[in-house]
């Protein structure tokens, strides 16, 4: 095992490494994750990991601070103006862990989008701010870089993360709570994920996988994102995708799952406690796969103020 | 799968962000859900915000409570939570009171200015102090909890759902005083006994090791047949007594000398002492005795020139160079950090001997203690722990960590914002779980239970109290039943013509008829006395709180039904229970034909978790002393360790959906019991394994 925790490190981390131990502790400082966006979403994931003593956690927004980020916590009122969104909050989580390195990522830029974003010396990347084209464009570098994806969107009443560890070993502590078991996930890419039979599917799952899938579908479709004015559409692709002739009556086609749809496609905003809830959720997967330890969400996560349901599900061809 | 018709749709109008943004909260605790939640709050917008918190910044708050900054350590958490969070949103108006909750100014009046009170506080006393205040206000409390992984939020608004005290709440964890003095058999027996008996007796108030050594103040006169282990365990405690001033260091006694004669009467002379004791190892294999001579050689040598270069504010460890705190130390290491700390104490640190209160966050108390604790657990044969370890089971520490705590304040939040959108069908008593142990659910959500008709907090409650009125007196139903179990804190009592009560305002000579009153037996109080089926009217002003206690006699409790020498029931009366039970059958009707949670829905009862680890109470049970009225020690020490507390161990109770049929059948039989029967608790035990968790992992400390 790795050196020894320093005394600063011991004092300040005592008590979550009462919840998690020292070698999940050691392997966290070792850990390099960046962060893409600086949304509310953004902003509770990086200061979760940040306090959680990631040794190297990286933040790419190049929004200038001046413009409204809804939500952004870390983006204080002495956070000079001429400073990116990035930036700020790179200075707000240094003073909040002086333990840990953080640092500013270029980009995503405007014009050639994630392309030119450094992922190559991290381990970890968390997107927020994106659409389901671009996580899967993302995606296909992280899989090429074997890099691991968490991917958060956050709109209105909902939160849903879409997570990619490509092929995950960890331990696990084994029945008998002293020993360790090893054990191995293989990860669905997102397409993946969004074709699983529906069949599969029942009232068990979580509702919100209609409209996550209806949404991916309108926008491989349509090249961009669903607005308010696009619900016709997607009620049109939620009825071929799941209203079949071949298959029984779905539960998934429901009058209760159509009002998410449409829910979804009206209220854009973010919200501040739905933030809070997806970002510690992440953040707590996050510190699992960069540890090796526990098993992570495999691999979609969904949660609804309409049930204040959380569910983990785990959709793949 | 139906939801309230506005619910969650109405977030998004203007007529919530307005109510939003001119509503007032209060938030009771500005720790680790506290920052989180003001965090939350005011990102959504929320701008009329008071803050209560007692505590000063710790260095092993940084790691979660995100507001505070290194250089905070020792200040008010209230004060720069509130500054930090203004930083962050200048338009937000927010009050800091650096103050308890429980004190005079946050009465009746203090609460009723509030739109909402959300609770993030981390002791039970204070948790039901607050419940009692916002049901006397009618205004909605919002509770929360969390441990580790795992945490809870539930809603109490007045007649319509339960409050905080109408489920029972696991009392704390309970050590029979006999085990942690003579036969401990696991690592927190010996670990109590070094923080609670060892520990004050070397460095605490005299007082409180008196109140502690006696167990209990009982009425003089009581006399009962005493097995013979029992008179043993009497006679080791009567030599105990005689000999605390042995304790202290005597005048002109080196530091070093000091540590040496304390070591050689505790593990050696005290020790043999109890080998002796022969009707104590009839059972169980007799402790050994340690000898200091052979575990260290030449003390003088070993320790004097490490003593002598130590500076103020070192630790034994650091002067004996153990820095691995997760290393298990053998019985020489244990051995030469007993001595170091003990006289560094005295040689260092000598105005507070005779003062202290055992701190999870002093490091040379802690090695004291653990040291002490582990040289014990070696003549007892028991696995000695590490600093580490040892540490968190003396502090009762709670596990903590940001992520939870983020995910608790939104809960939070979308609880308040129900209430202000009038959406109050689609409120819900919500669980965090960790990953994989409540199938695919992270987050659950449940209908809130209805008001209990009987409960002491939100409806008119009785209780039964069973307990022998000859040899219990005044001080002891006050101290240990009155305020320890039913969280009084400013007792009012009426009996016919007898009358008590304490708090401000009182005259001289009345707070000395009063206190002439303390030591009398029950049976003994003026106007002839507390007896059978006497009731009792307990009343706290200041809480707005009233009860009455049905008094029934009893003079041979059996110790294992009562191992603090009474018995506490709820109980609805007959003629009302017909009339409260069809009113709860209704309600539960209504609240089921909303609910859109599968019949099965796991449900944790609203006993939400101890998130930090300051201020609680750990009660020591003389099991011994028992046919004479068991007597129970309490110290005022450390933290509230019960296992039920912690939502770690995930309590479930059976389905909130009760089927329309039994509801009133239920209603009739399940009497409210604020406190946990020991029934009660075997049920509890028993959902856990259902749910999953191992309960051993975060009942049993060892």
């Amino acid at each position: 095992m790795n050196a020894q925790l320093t005394t600063d490190e011991s004092a300040v981390y005592d008590r979550q490494l009462r919840v998690w131990g020292l070698e999940v502790q050691q392997r966290l400082n070792s850990a390099k994750i960046l962060i893409i966006g600086g949304n509310g979403i953004a902003a509770e994931v990086s200061k979760n990991l940040t306090l959680a003593g990631a040794g190297l956690v990286a933040i790419a927004d190049d929004t200038p601070c001046g413009q409204d980020k809804p939500g952004n916590f870390l983006i204080s009122d002495d956070s000079p103006a001429t400073s990116t969104v990035a930036e700020a909050c790179a200075c707000t989580l240094q003073a909040m862990n002086p333990l840990i390195k953080v640092k500013v990522e270029a980009g995503p830029h405007s014009d050639t989008g994630l392309k030119d974003l450094e992922l190559e010396q991290y381990d970890t990347v968390v997107a927020t701010d994106m659409n389901f084209l671009q996580i899967q464009d993302l995606e296909a570098r992280c899989i090429r870089l074997k890099k691991q994806l968490f991917a958060c969107l956050l709109r209105g009443a909902f939160g849903v993360t879409f997570v990619n560890l490509n092929s995950h070993s960890y331990r696990e502590k084994a029945a008998d709570g002293q020993s360790f078991e090893s054990k191995t996930l293989i990860y669905s890419n997102l397409e993946g994920a969004m074709s699983c039979p529906v069949a599969k599917l029942n009232k068990r799952t979580h509702p919100l996988y209609l409209v996550s899938r209806a949404v991916y579908h309108f926008e491989l479709l349509n090249k961009r994102s669903a607005t308010s004015m696009d619900l016709p559409s997607l009620q049109e692709i939620a009825a071929k995708l799941f209203k079949s002739d071949e298959v029984p009556p779905n539960a998934m086609y429901c009058k209760a799952n159509l009002d998410l749809l449409e829910a979804w496609a009206s209220h854009e905003g973010v919200l501040a406690p739905v933030a809070a809830i997806l970002g510690g959720v992440v953040a707590n997967h996050v510190i699992r796969a960069v540890s090796f330890e526990g098993p992570p969400i495999k691999n979609m996560f969904y949660f609804s103020l309409f049930d204040n349901l959380g569910v983990v599900e785990d959709m793949h061809v | 799968m139906e939801s309230d018709a506005q619910w969650p749709t109405t977030i998004f109008t203007k007529t919530l962000t307005e109510r939003i943004s001119s509503s007032r909260v209060l938030c009771v605790g500005a720790g680790g859900i506290g920052c989180e939640l003001l965090k939350t709050l005011v990102c959504s917008g929320f701008q009329n915000i008071e803050l209560i918190d007692l505590d000063t910044i710790e260095t092993s708050n940084l790691n979660r409570q995100f507001l505070f900054r290194k250089h905070h350590v020792g200040q008010s958490k209230a004060r720069i939570a509130a500054q930090v969070i203004k930083s962050i949103k200048p338009s937000a108006k927010i009050v800091a009171h650096h103050a308890n909750v429980k004190e005079p100014q946050f009465d009746l009046d203090f609460f009723k200015q509030f739109d909402l009170v959300l609770n993030g506080l981390d002791n039970l006393e204070a948790r039901r102090h607050v419940n009692r205040l916002c049901m006397a206000a009618e205004r909605p409390l919002i509770e929360s909890g969390t441990a580790g992984y795992v945490g809870q939020v539930s809603v109490h608004i007045k007649g319509r759902t339960e409050c905080f005290e109408c489920s029972p709440k696991p009392t704390p964890k309970t050590y029979p005083i006999c085990t942690l003095r003579n036969t401990p058999d696991k690592p927190i027996h010996c670990i109590v006994w070094s923080k609670d008996l060892l520990f004050m007796r070397l460095l605490g108030r005299p007082d409180d090791v008196t109140d502690l050594d006696e167990g209990s103040s009982k009425a003089e006169g009581s006399s009962s047949v005493m097995s013979a282990e029992g008179q043993a365990v009497l006679e080791a405690e009567e030599v105990a007594k005689e000999d605390l001033s042995t304790f202290l260091r005597k005048e002109g006694e080196e530091p070093l000398a000091y540590a040496v004669r304390i070591f050689e009467k505790v593990y050696k002379e005290d020790m043999d002492h109890l080998i002796g004791m022969e009707e104590l190892w009839k059972k169980r294999a007799p402790p050994k005795s340690l000898l200091l001579a052979s575990l260290l050689p030449d003390i003088e040598s070993e320790l004097k020139g490490a003593l002598k270069e130590s500076k103020p504010g070192a630790t034994a460890c650091k002067i004996l160079g153990l820095n691995n705190s997760n290393q298990k130390w053998e019985a020489r290491d244990n051995a030469r950090v007993f001595l170091c700390s003990l006289a560094m104490f005295v040689s260092q640190r000598s105005a507070e001997v005779g003062s202290m209160i055992f701190d999870k966050d002093d490091d040379l108390a802690v090695e004291l203690v653990i040291s002490a604790s582990n040289l014990r657990s070696i003549c007892y044969d028991i696995p000695v722990q590490s600093l580490f370890d040892g540490k968190g089971m003396a502090g009762n520490i709670i596990h903590a960590i940001a992520t939870t705590n983020a995910i608790i304040s939104g809960l939070i939040v979308v609880e308040a914002l129900k209430i202000l959108s009038g959406s109050l069908s689609a409120l819900r008593s919500t669980f965090l779980f960790e990953h994989k142990k409540a199938g695919n659910a992270l987050i659950r959500g449940n209908m809130p239970e209805p008001p209990k008709p009987g409960c002491m907090s939100c409806g008119q409650a009785q209780l039964h109290l069973r307990l022998d009125t000859g040899t219990t007196t005044l001080s002891y139903l006050i101290e240990k039943i009155i305020k320890k179990r039913l969280a009084v804190c400013v007792p009012m009592l009426q009996c016919g013509e007898f009358f008590y009560e304490e708090g401000e305002g009182l005259e001289e000579d009345e707070v000395e008829m009063y206190q002439g009153l303390l030591g009398r037996s029950l049976n003994k109080l003026p106007g002839g006395g507390l007896h059978n089926g006497s009731i009792l009217s307990v009343k706290d002003e200041f809480q707005h709180f009233n009860l009455e206690l049905i008094i029934s006699h009893v003079s041979d409790l059996e110790p294992e039904d009562a191992p603090e020498g009474f018995i506490l029931e709820g109980a609805i009366p007959v003629a009302k229970s017909g009339m409260e039970a069809t009113a709860a059958a209704s309600t539960t009707t209504k609240a089921s034909g909303d609910s859109n949670l599968p019949a099965n829905a796991a449900r944790l009862p609203a006993a939400p978790a101890e998130d930090e680890d300051e201020d609680a109470v750990v009660i020591i049970v003389d099991e011994t002393a028992a046919s004479s009225s068991a007597a129970a020690a309490s110290t005022r020490s450390n933290k509230e360790m019960d296992e039920g507390a912690l939502p770690a161990t995930s309590i479930m109770t059976p389905s909130s959906s009760v089927a329309v049929g039994s509801a009133l059948k239920r209603s009739r039989e399940q009497v409210v019991e604020p406190v946990a029967s020991s029934a009660d608790k075997g049920k509890l035990k028993k959902w856990k394994h259902l749910a999953g968790d191992n309960p051993d992992e975060a009942i049993d400390l060892s």
